[in-house]
């Protein structure tokens, strides 16, 4: 065994392997950190550069590309609050308020730390036990499914900062943009207003760029020409790097998130996305220390959604290695690299071509290693832009934002879109209604509402099938308490300011 | 004497008369691209649809002075892409990746561009065969179980698959339908989604593409009953074709391209003539030899193309009425 592990660290380091695995770093970053291209199209795009390469340097090049672009999220949401990827969205809402409060370098940093412990955790988790994280994925069905987004929906009290009756109005009106677009079941057209656009449904990213990015500039730009808030001094690397007592602090939260994010990642029918606002989630339900923090710049919300949704590329690539499923778009990409070098990625890969699967292993240590020097320049680079008043700044941040939107699917449409979406978000603001809740429901309503409707039709119509297995049953029961606790506890909430 | 001097002038002019509208129709094609050629595929980047047309460009591509571009333009099913060709003028520089999801739009109320009035096929490029494929663990053997279990328990059979009222939904009820049995439709996001539902024993199985189901079904993690042609599967020797055993039912996914209606003849012979010589280029045939796109013969010429694709909606239009989604 330490053999081949051996000899894979020696094919892996390599001279052009070395060399594509930071180049794939660094394009995967890029197309992380831009939000109009997503990882998997970031991995689609020098797919097509893989033709002519050795096997093994194509797969460290492709990884490094998707270990990149899951890690390059954080940038573009902490600095500019644009999520760059779909799966940075609770980094935007905790790590753009803490560099709006100037703790940009720090919520940066805690990023990075915190995204290459969990990428490395969920290898080693990957390493030591890919059987048994292919065959607890395999338990969700349907039902696992729905228990699993309504755990996740549960915490919308976690994240309403107040109010709960706004945080649910919020959270609804998600629910109900999820709806729009073909219905999955029947085929159904549903609030599509005949056009084509919407036969897809609303584009996370375009409803969340709207939300989150465009939204805040628009409240920014009532008060003119002031210095960006999260204007910081850069000071020496050190000064700068979090303590180690920040993480045993929330040594729970970096316990847990990483493991949620395996898990999850391993799932075909969720993802990075999903994995990440799970985490932040269970983090904001069990916050032990500043609860009230969250959705206004907590450091353990960011901690636990970037080391998830890191974390959720080791468990896409055990389901990919050992059954040959992709649990992602992005993995998808790789079947496609598997073919194009004559190998079927399925469970006889393993004993085929070990070479190729336990190289792969050890990459996926080394790019994560790589990517805290390549990201952490890239941060030190970026941390420079913050110097710029905000009028200049907050004018960059608005095309990238039109770009983002429109690149997505080439669409003048996904654009219009956007600008709806940031005057909603604009009001909501203005209103004091949270937005993170309806980002969190837009996100899970799709998967809730088809999985509980195929586990009824799976169960012949019967609501029992929703809690006949263990998992869908414990999932349930966790979401009742986390619903009805904070109801009984703080009676008062529902309805005040 | 007299007659034969006829004869010879006549052959003559006639002789003069192709030629001449030969060199004519030459000059015109030579003309014809003065810039690049546009494919539009109507899926995102990185699917089979997407897979197929890059590779088939791949080979075009030497062919092309100017070269051509494939431009992904997902949305709607596959509608998005459909309408734009639809509406770029009839040149022959845009040409469409049509699927099966096309014909079957055809046959649906709302369609906003018909793949039979608004287009001339250029040809066929792929015939994809499908499987009928339950968990390695079913309890279903063969499909005579399988079948036997469906008839004696009416719509208990629960089948999963992707699109609903789409190609998917039609091939697991088409075929069910075939043999007499009521099938539940259970719709998935994906191809990997319902892999996994079906190896975790939530769901008894789905009619699917056989290339992608293969490595799981030589490791036994899943089982293919029957595959759905006339003969067996040179990859699967030891499972039966539906025609074997008595179900006369051999429909499969199809890729193939076209123009909008209205594109000049000699602009469409010369694209029908370059993509024909790119399904001929190493790479593509090693490419539809390593996903099995072989194992029928996918090319048609244009009228057959047309003629299948009007059998094919035919068909659907039938199954779409059952299913309730047509009127």
């Amino acid at each position: 065994m330490l053999e081949i592990y051996a000899q894979a660290f020696a094919t892996v380091l390599l001279p052009p392997n070395l060399l594509a695995m930071v180049l794939g770093a660094l394009w995967g970053l890029l197309a992380g950190a831009l939000p109009g291209i997503s990882t998997s199209m970031g991995v689609v795009l020098i797919l097509s550069f893989t033709y002519t390469l050795s096997p093994m340097t194509a797969f460290v090049l492709l990884v490094g590309a998707y270990l990149g672009g899951i890690t390059g999220g954080g940038i573009t949401s902490i600095l500019f609050g644009i999520p760059g990827e779909p799966s940075s969205v609770p980094t935007v809402i905790e790590g753009h308020a803490l560099a709006k409060q100037g703790k940009a370098a720090a919520a940066m940093w805690t990023y990075l730390l915190c995204s290459i412990f969990g990428g490395l955790f969920s290898v080693l988790f990957m390493i030591v036990a890919t059987p048994l994280i292919a065959d607890f994925a395999l338990r969700f069905g349907p039902a696992e499914y729905f228990a699993l987004t309504i755990l996740g929906l549960s915490v919308v009290s976690g994240l309403s900062g107040g109010s709960m009756l706004k945080g649910f109005l919020s959270c609804f009106f998600g629910l109900f943009l999820a709806t729009i677009g073909t219905d999955g079941i029947t085929g159904e057209e549903r609030f599509t207003f005949g056009t084509v656009t919407l036969l897809g449904g609303v584009n996370f990213v375009v409803a969340m760029v709207g939300l989150l990015a465009v939204s805040e500039i628009m409240i920014e730009a009532e008060e003119p020409f002031k210095e960006y808030k999260g204007m910081v001094e850069y000071r020496g690397l050190l000064q700068e790097l979090p303590r180690f007592s920040l993480f045993r602090k929330y040594w729970l939260t970096m316990i847990r998130s990483p493991i949620i994010g395996t898990i999850v990642g391993a799932l075909p029918g969720a993802g990075a996305t999903i994995a990440a606002f799970l985490a932040y989630g269970e983090a904001a339900r069990t916050a032990k220390h500043e609860p009230q923090k969250f959705g206004k710049g907590a450091i353990e919300g960011l901690m636990a959604a970037e080391s998830a949704n890191n974390a959720s590329t080791g468990g896409s690539m055990t389901i990919l290695l050992s059954l040959g499923i992709p649990g992602s778009n992005t993995t998808a990409m790789l079947v496609a690299a598997f073919m194009i070098h004559g190998m079927q990625p399925g469970p006889l890969l393993l004993s085929q071509r070990p070479d190729v699967i336990y190289g792969i292993f050890v990459a996926m240590i080394v790019i994560n290693l790589l990517l805290l020097v390549v990201a952490g320049t890239a941060i030190r680079l970026f941390l420079q832009l913050n110097r710029l008043p905000y009028s200049v700044f907050s004018a960059a941040i608005l095309i990238l934002c039109v770009v983002g939107a429109f690149g997505i699917n080439n669409s003048v449409d996904d654009m219009m879109l956007m600008f709806v979406f940031s005057l909603i978000g604009y009001f909501m603001r203005k209103f004091g209604v949270p937005v993170a809740p309806c980002i969190l429901a837009l996100v899970l309503g799709d998967l809730a509402e088809l999985s509980l409707r195929r586990a009824l039709l799976l169960a012949g119509g019967s609501p029992l099938g929703l809690v006949s297995g263990p998992i869908s049953a414990v999932l349930l029961l966790g979401a009742l308490v986390s619903i009805v606790y904070p109801l009984i506890k703080k009676p008062k909430m529902l309805g005040a300011s | 004497m007299k007659k034969k001097m006829v004869c010879l002038s006549l052959t003559l002019s006639l002789a003069l008369l192709l030629g001449g509208g030969f060199r004519i129709s030459t000059a015109q094609a030579a003309d014809f691209p003065e810039r690049a050629i546009e494919i539009v595929v109507p899926f995102g980047a990185g699917g089979g649809s997407d897979t197929a047309a890059r590779a088939v460009a791949e080979g075009m591509k030497p062919l092309l002075k100017h070269g051509l571009v494939v431009t992904n333009m997902p949305g709607g099913g596959a509608t998005k892409g459909m309408l734009h060709v639809s509406q770029q003028p009839a040149d022959g520089y845009t040409v469409l990746a049509v699927t099966t999801s096309h014909l079957i739009d055809a046959v649906k109320p709302k369609t906003r561009a018909h793949i039979l009035n608004d287009f001339d096929p250029l040809c066929r490029i792929q015939w994809d065969t499908s499987g009928v494929i339950v968990s390695g663990e079913s309890k279903f053997k063969t499909i005579e179980e399988l079948i036997d279990y469906g008839k004696k328990n009416p719509k208990m059979l629960k089948f999963a698959g992707t699109s609903p009222g789409g190609w998917s939904e039609i091939q697991t009820v088409a075929f069910f339908k075939t043999v007499g049995v009521q099938v539940t439709f259970v719709p998935f996001d994906s191809g990997a989604e319902i892999k996994a539902a079906i190896l975790g024993g939530h769901i008894h199985g789905a009619v699917e593409e056989l290339a992608e189901t293969l490595p799981l079904i030589n490791a036994g993690k899943l089982r293919a009953l029957c595959v759905i042609m006339d003969k067996r599967h040179p990859a699967l020797p030891d499972v039966p074709s539906a025609v074997e055993r008595g179900i006369n039912y051999t429909h499969g996914l199809m890729r193939a391209w076209a123009v909008r209606k209205g594109t000049p003849p000699e602009r469409q012979k010369f694209l029908l003539e370059v993509i024909r010589k790119a399904l001929e280029n190493p790479t593509y045939v090693k490419y539809i030899k390593d996903n099995h796109l072989d194992v029928r013969p996918g090319y048609l010429g244009p009228e057959e193309t047309r003629k299948y694709w009007e059998e094919e909606i035919a068909f659907f239009a039938e199954v779409l009425k059952d299913l309730g989604y047509v009127k």
